[in-house]
């Protein structure tokens, strides 16, 4: 009994240890492994930690996927998002530092490539049908959920999953945005 | 408490990967569904056929579709060009069905050997309905296509346009344009059907 009481109070001891050395660090910057590998999308992140189970960052997304831009030649989708500022603002829900769910708002301020069909006349006084691209740009505003957990202090390994509407631009624009991944971080 | 600890474990990990699948399930519309390459156009009596009800055995039903590469539009005041907007599309496909009355309510489509068809403009395959292909003319600017399908029993006979389309009065025709280039869908009302999209027809 007495050698389970010494055990529990060392791994208690151990996990507050490292708990305090995870909340003395306040920043963090992150890489998005899992849209890197899904969608060729470059997505990286800065977290800044600010006590009372509150931060805030943004995250930089840029994506030019052969897949994509397939669907989007062959008139599958008519707009191809290609970067993405996402400011945001979590909260902790649970109590421990080194793992634990939070919430998360965001804005976004996203853009890429929309795709019209529009009716032209040729040199003969013809109609004819023809494709136009153009730019877009639009706000967001979303939520997401996640996980988060730390090994070593200072690697961390969070999954999320949100997703954002675009509020201004919708006729050129995505309706929805996503914000899905699996980051890997080091928090200093 | 190891168990009960793994089964927490696994539980938030169970909802988690739930989350996110269903996240990436519905992750991927990027606007409305549809298809963003396609160009839809009304047009008249381009799919025509003989109106005659009475055939021998031995006879053909002939189709012909005659479309010309400029076509008036609905709403504008001039012609489309069908081959420019497609970016030189050279063949358009519809399809049709024949069938014959097999007893007082029920109808067989009759099928024959594409060898069988008398094609003298286009091309054609025949199966659960006749594939037909208007292929461009670029001497007359006209997309041709004239198939006979012989009529070797007696019978009472149908045809219908509808096969691949909701409209039972008219013909849908779609070009077969490269993949990266407009499709133009050309919706084409037919003379002769009754308001079911028959027309009926016997060989005797």
């Amino acid at each position: 009994m007495k050698k389970v009481l010494i055990v529990a109070l060392l791994i208690s001891g151990i996990i507050n240890a490292q708990e305090n050395g995870i909340s003395s660090k306040k920043n963090e910057f992150r890489v998005d492994v899992f849209e890197a590998i899904m969608s060729k999308k470059i997505s990286v992140s800065y977290e800044r930690f600010l006590g009372n189970n509150f931060s805030t960052g943004i995250n930089i997304g840029y994506t030019n996927s052969d897949k994509v831009k397939q669907d989007f030649e062959e008139g599958h989708i008519n707009n191809m998002p290609k970067y993405e500022f996402n400011p945001y603002v979590r909260y902790a829900l649970s109590k421990s530092a080194s793992r634990y769910y939070f919430a998360e708002f965001f804005a976004s301020y996203n853009g890429g490539d929309f795709k019209e069909i529009i009716r032209l006349i040729d040199e003969n006084n013809n109609g004819y049908y023809a494709t136009k691209v153009s730019n877009y740009t639009d706000i967001a505003l979303g939520a997401c959920v996640g996980y988060k957990m730390y090994f070593s202090e200072s690697i961390a390994m969070e999954v999320l999953v949100g997703y954002g509407y675009n509020l201004i631009n919708t006729e050129k624009s995505p309706d929805k945005i996503s914000r899905v991944g699996i980051n890997f971080g080091y928090r200093f | 408490m190891v168990t009960v600890f793994k089964r927490k474990v696994m539980k938030k990990s169970a909802y988690l990967f739930l989350l996110f699948a269903i996240s990436i399930f519905t992750s991927c519309d990027t606007n409305d569904d549809g298809f963003y390459n396609t160009v839809y156009i009304d047009a008249s009596n381009l799919v025509t056929f003989s109106n005659q009800t009475n055939y021998s055995t031995g006879d053909y039903f002939y189709v012909q579709g005659v479309i010309p590469r400029l076509l008036p539009e609905v709403g504008q005041t001039t012609p489309v060009d069908i081959y420019k907007t497609t970016n030189g599309a050279t063949k358009i496909a519809f399809s049709y069905v024949i069938e014959r009355r097999v007893n007082a309510t029920d109808w067989e489509v009759v099928s024959v050997n594409d060898n069988q068809l008398d094609i003298e403009e286009g091309s054609a395959q025949n199966g659960a309905y006749v594939y037909g292909l208007c292929l461009y003319n670029s001497t007359d600017q006209v997309y041709n296509y004239r198939v006979g399908f012989p009529l070797t029993a007696v019978g009472n006979y149908r045809v219908s346009f509808g096969y691949n389309s909701s409209s039972t009065n008219s013909v849908e025709l779609r070009s077969l344009s490269e993949p990266k280039n407009l499709v133009a869908y050309i919706d084409s009302s037919i003379n002769n059907l009754d308001s079911s999209g028959y027309f009926y027809f016997n060989v005797n």
